[in-house]
Order: structure tokens, then C-alpha cells, then sequence
């Protein structure tokens, strides 16, 4: 029983009430219970027509009988089906694990790719597509600074956020710096533009992880065979066991889960990173060899105190996988603003390994707390297809 | 919808009798049977009661049992009613059995209890003046959470909204819903 049950035993009158001030069902709904209905409705009209007097018969009716017992023999095909769809189940899981991992933002101390003024020094480099679709200059290394800044003082996050990475100027958060967050309180509401900012910024930062996080050809991940931790994986059905493969991380921002995690709570509220990516942000310790279940099995482990990702194999072949994001052009859709949260939504364009662009609404609940903006929700609205035009018709825009 | 305009439509053509119907008492029936299968049933197993209670209603119609004047009271009787059968039946498979003696139990519509009932039935007024004065959509996604038993993404489907931002919303209107509870003195056992 939930733990907010008002409504248990509620009286006929209020149930009435209900019924009409908040109507619940969908046109779809109606239409199933209906059809439903009507085709009980006939089945029993042809049964007992009007003046059938047996009215045991009818009552009795109601229960569904059956009887005998077929024999079924299991096909050997079917074995080698249901090892295939278990071998599947493994891959989506990591898939879906890696994906959830490339969904992260970066954080607010960490420079943002689309950064006018970077300058290279570092020996790590990466090119993300900015805002005006020109290509820019990452350095890592400063990136690598900023976080460990960040890490190593804790207590003095909030004050020393900003200054390691100087090429973040141009580009900083479009949320007041939280030392002046924590001496006044935010009071008036934002104007569209600054509300656009906050939205692009963000959503550069996601894409700006996920072209790290996805790219295996630029050395952010140990593909040396020799280093591969070989482990298995046991399926609990067929009690079959599969070879499973971890890779060393070795992206200088990404080299444990203390460092996804630093990264995760610098853009989320904290009960969404931890209700969202509790699970996925998980390590345990692997060793060569490991047999691991469902329950010991997680997107990344932990060997020899390093930080290993679930490899999966065939992913960096796949066509449909996504390439990389491509940052909005469009205006964001804010529908709820008040002054410390507003609801965006906002078209992505993924571009798949094949060259083929997928657009999808992706709506985002932004709130601020002790004068930072951070995500509290996300949702894409991928899997409907939905456009930029779809969105605005759907909110009556 | 009164028994002489649903003749006149039943004349005309029985499925749009049928239709006209079901489309007028629907969702009175769905309220009425989660308010009974509610953590017991599937939403199949709603789904499947509420479409029984039509066919229930149709022949009773066909058989000439509908009386002018109280239609919406036949067919919630018959609701109800129907919703307990399921209750017992889904109770039986899953091997579970339901004191009458227990709170759970639906009220019956003898009302026997009837000095209870009533402080209930107050008690559950007040809690719906509270709901709504919640202000929309806060009082809709309430309902349709904890009525209708709704997910938050359904919610955020028919308000157009974000599950995210519905799962928000729900949390802060339920805290401000138990402080008003807790303004008026009404305590978990008297709701």
C-alpha cells in the first residue's frame, strides 16, 4: 500500500465527484473498454438471447474453463534463439548503460565546448561543433585542472569554480557565480534571452560529454587487446555463461566514478543524479575471469584501482549509432518559467555513424538552487519523432 | 441522459445507444470500480470490469429493468457491485482472502456503519475541498495519481507536461497537502 493513500474507501458521493471534475480516461481508452464491451455484449446476446431462462447457466458463464493438457515439445532451434536473445539482452543493457553515461552533462567548472577563445596548450585536444557550426579547439588538460581544483577542495568549490579555466570566460554559465548566489537571492524573472543562454549552455555541455564519452578513436579509452579484462557473464535462465569485456578509461576527466559523479552534481540537483543515475554510476570490483550475475554485473568496474567500461562489442560498427550531436539552432520552447525554475524544450539534431540526421524534442525542468541553474528532469521526445513544429502545435505555441 | 433519450437513440441504431451511453457514464464507472480494485487489480483487470458493467447495463436495458429517474444510481450500483465480484475473484487467485472486518473492505451498500461512515464521508469532502484548492494542475495530477492511480508519465501525457515536472509538481502539492491536512486535524485514520 502506498504511503499516501487519501483516497482509500472513498465514499460514493466524492467518487461521483471525481468522476466528473477529473475525468481520467483517453479517447484511446474509451475506445478499448467500448469495443470490449461490445463484443462481450454479443457473444453473450448469441449465447442467451432475450427470454433464455437459465439464469445459473449465464452466471456461470462468466467463468473461463479450460481443460486437457497439450503436449509441447521444445524445438532445439528455440535454444539457440532464446541464447541469442539472452546474448542481445547483455548488449542492450550495456548500450543502454552507455547511453545513460552519455547523457550526462559537464559540469559548470568545467569549460563548455563552445568556447570562442580556447586555446590549445594541452597534449589532449578535441573538436566539438559549437553553436555557429564552427568547429572548436577543447583543452583538455585545462578541463583535467579545473576538475581536480575542484576535487581536491572541496569545501572551496563554490569560490574557486570559475577561475582555473581561463578560456571559459567568454562562455561562462549564464547562472550568477554562486559566491554572489549565497549573498543574494535571486528575485526577479530572467528575460527570454538569458533563458536561451542557460538552455544552449546546458545542452552544449551534454553534447560536449557525449562526444567524450562515445569517442573510442581518440584515445580516451584503452583499446590495446592486451589490456582487456576478460570476465563472464552468466545468464540465470539458461545458466549458460558469455565473455564479457571491460576497457580501461583513461579520458583524463573520466578515471573514476567519483569523477562522474563530481561532474553529475555539478549539473544536476542532486536527487535527480542520484534517482537517474544511481544505477548506471555503479563499480564493482572485476577481475579477470570473474563470473558475474544480473546483481554483480555493472556498466563499469573497478580492477587494480582503476576504472574499467563495459565494452560492447560491435557497437563502433553499428551505423545507427548516434556520431554525434550537432548543437541547436532553434529557439527553446520555454512553457513554465517562475523565477527559480522554468521548463525548456528544445530541438537536437544526432547525426548517426551512417550520415543520417535524426531530430528529436528534448525537454529539460531547470531549477536554481542557492543561485545555480541546474537540471532537475529530462525528457526527449525521440521516440514519437517528434519536431520542432510537432512540439509547438502540442503546447499550442 | 435520461431513459427516454436513450430509448430514442436505441431506436435509431443499438450501438450508437450503446455508444451514447458509454460515453456519458464511463468514466463515473471507471472512477467507481478503481475506487474499489485499486491495489488489487491490474489495469486490464479495471478494464475488464468496466466493460462487463456495460454489458450488465445493456441487457438490463434490453430486458426493460432500467427505471426512469434514476439511471446514474442503477448503473453505479451495478458498478459497484460488479467491482466487489472482481474483487473476491481476484482476491481468490491470488490467494489472498479480505476480512469484512478490514479496513480495505468497500463499504456495502447496506452501510452499516453508519455513524463512521459519515465522519469518513466529511472527513473525505474536506480532503477534496483541500485537493482542489491545491489550484490546477496540481489538483489534477493528485488525483490522478493517487485516485486513478496513474504513472507520472501518463500524467504528464494528458497535461502536456514532463513527467519530470509532474513527478515535481506531485511531491510539492503532497507536502502542501498533508500541512493542510494536518491544519484541519484530519489524521491518517480518519481518511
Amino acid at each position: 500500500m502506498r504511503d499516501f493513500d487519501i483516497f482509500r474507501n472513498t465514499d460514493d458521493m466524492t467518487v461521483e465527484m471525481i468522476a466528473a471534475s477529473y475525468p481520467v480516461l483517453s479517447d484511446e481508452e474509451k475506445e478499448r473498454m467500448f469495443a470490449m464491451s461490445e463484443r462481450k455484449f454479443n457473444i453473450k446476446e448469441r449465447k442467451y438471447p432475450q427470454g433464455y431462462t437459465n439464469e445459473a447457466d449465464e452466471e456461470y458463464d462468466d467463468e473461463d474453463e479450460v481443460d486437457g493438457v497439450e503436449e509441447y515439445d521444445r524445438p532445439m532451434w528455440l535454444k539457440f534463439l532464446t541464447t541469442a536473445a539472452a546474448l542481445m539482452l547483455v548488449g542492450g543493457g550495456l548500450a543502454v548503460g552507455r547511453n545513460l553515461l552519455r547523457r550526462r552533462p559537464a559540469p559548470d567548472n568545467v569549460p563548455p565546448p563552445n568556447i570562442a577563445t580556447a586555446v590549445s596548450t594541452g597534449t589532449q585536444t578535441t573538436s566539438v561543433t559549437g553553436a555557429d557550426n564552427v568547429t572548436y579547439t577543447i583543452d583538455v588538460d585545462a578541463m583535467l585542472t579545473g576538475l581536480e581544483t575542484t576535487q581536491a577542495a572541496p569545501a572551496e568549490t563554490t569560490t574557486t569554480a570559475a577561475a582555473p579555466a581561463a578560456p571559459a570566460a567568454t562562455q561562462a554559465p549564464a547562472a550568477p557565480a554562486p559566491t554572489e548566489a549565497a549573498t543574494e537571492a535571486p528575485t526577479s524573472v530572467i528575460d527570454d534571452e538569458e533563458y536561451q543562454k542557460i538552455v544552449k549552455d546546458l545542452l552544449q555541455n551534454e553534447m560536449y560529454l557525449w562526444e567524450i564519452t562515445s569517442d573510442m578513436e581518440n584515445n580516451y579509452y584503452d583499446l590495446n587487446e592486451d589490456n582487456v579484462i576478460k570476465t563472464q557473464y552468466i545468464d540465470s535462465n539458461t545458466g549458460e555463461t558469455y565473455e564479457c569485456e571491460y576497457i580501461e578509461m583513461i579520458h583524463p576527466i573520466f578515471k573514476s566514478v567519483d569523477d562522474m559523479w563530481a561532474m553529475a552534481r555539478n549539473t544536476y540537483t542532486d536527487i535527480y543524479a542520484s534517482e537517474y543515475f544511481g544505477n548506471v554510476f555503479r563499480a564493482l570490483e572485476i577481475y579477470p575471469g570473474k563470473i558475474q550475475t544480473e546483481a554483480d554485473s555493472t556498466p563499469y568496474g573497478i580492477y587494480e584501482g582503476k576504472l574499467y567500461c563495459r565494452y560492447f562489442p560491435g557497437y563502433l560498427n553499428d551505423p545507427l549509432v548516434y556520431d554525434h550531436y550537432e548543437a541547436p539552432t532553434e529557439k527553446a520552447v520555454i512553457t513554465v518559467a517562475s523565477d527559480n525554475a522554468f521548463q525548456a524544450a528544445i530541438p537536437v539534431h544526432a547525426i548517426r555513424k551512417n550520415g543520417e540526421e535524426v531530430v528529436f524534442m528534448e525537454e529539460m525542468l531547470v531549477v536554481r538552487e542557492n543561485g545555480k541553474w541546474l537540471i532537475d528532469g529530462f525528457y526527449s521526445w525521440r521516440g514519437e519523432n517528434m519536431t520542432y513544429e510537432d512540439y509547438q502545435m502540442m503546447i499550442g505555441g | 441522459m435520461t431513459l427516454s433519450e436513450l430509448r430514442y437513440i436505441m431506436e435509431r441504431s443499438q450501438r450508437e445507444g450503446h455508444k451514447a451511453l458509454f460515453d456519458e457514464y464511463c468514466n463515473y464507472v471507471y472512477a467507481v470500480i478503481i475506487n474499489v480494485l485499486r491495489n488489487i487489480g491490474t489495469r486490464e483487470d479495471i478494464e475488464e470490469c468496466v466493460s462487463d458493467v456495460f454489458v450488465k447495463i445493456y441487457r438490463s436495458y434490453r430486458d426493460n429493468e432500467l427505471r426512469e429517474g434514476d439511471l446514474k444510481g442503477f448503473i453505479g450500483a451495478v458498478a459497484k457491485n460488479t467491482a466487489i465480484d472482481y474483487m473476491r475473484k481476484l482476491n481468490s487467485y491470488n490467494r489472498r482472502n479480505t476480512s469484512m472486518d478490514d479496513d480495505d473492505f468497500p463499504e456495502m451498500a447496506s452501510n452499516v456503519r453508519i455513524d463512521a461512515d459519515a465522519e469518513k464521508k466529511d472527513s473525505k469532502r474536506l480532503l477534496m475541498q483541500m485537493v482542489e484548492s491545491l489550484g490546477e494542475p496540481d489538483s489534477t495530477i493528485i488525483v490522478q495519481q493517487y485516485f486513478y492511480d496513474r504513472t507520472a508519465k501518463e500524467i504528464a501525457r494528458s497535461l502536456g507536461m514532463t513527467p519530470a515536472a509532474v513527478q515535481k509538481r506531485s511531491s510539492r502539492a503532497r507536502e502542501k497537502l498533508k500541512s493542510l491536512l494536518i491544519k484541519a486535524g484530519i489524521g491518517r485514520e480518519a481518511i
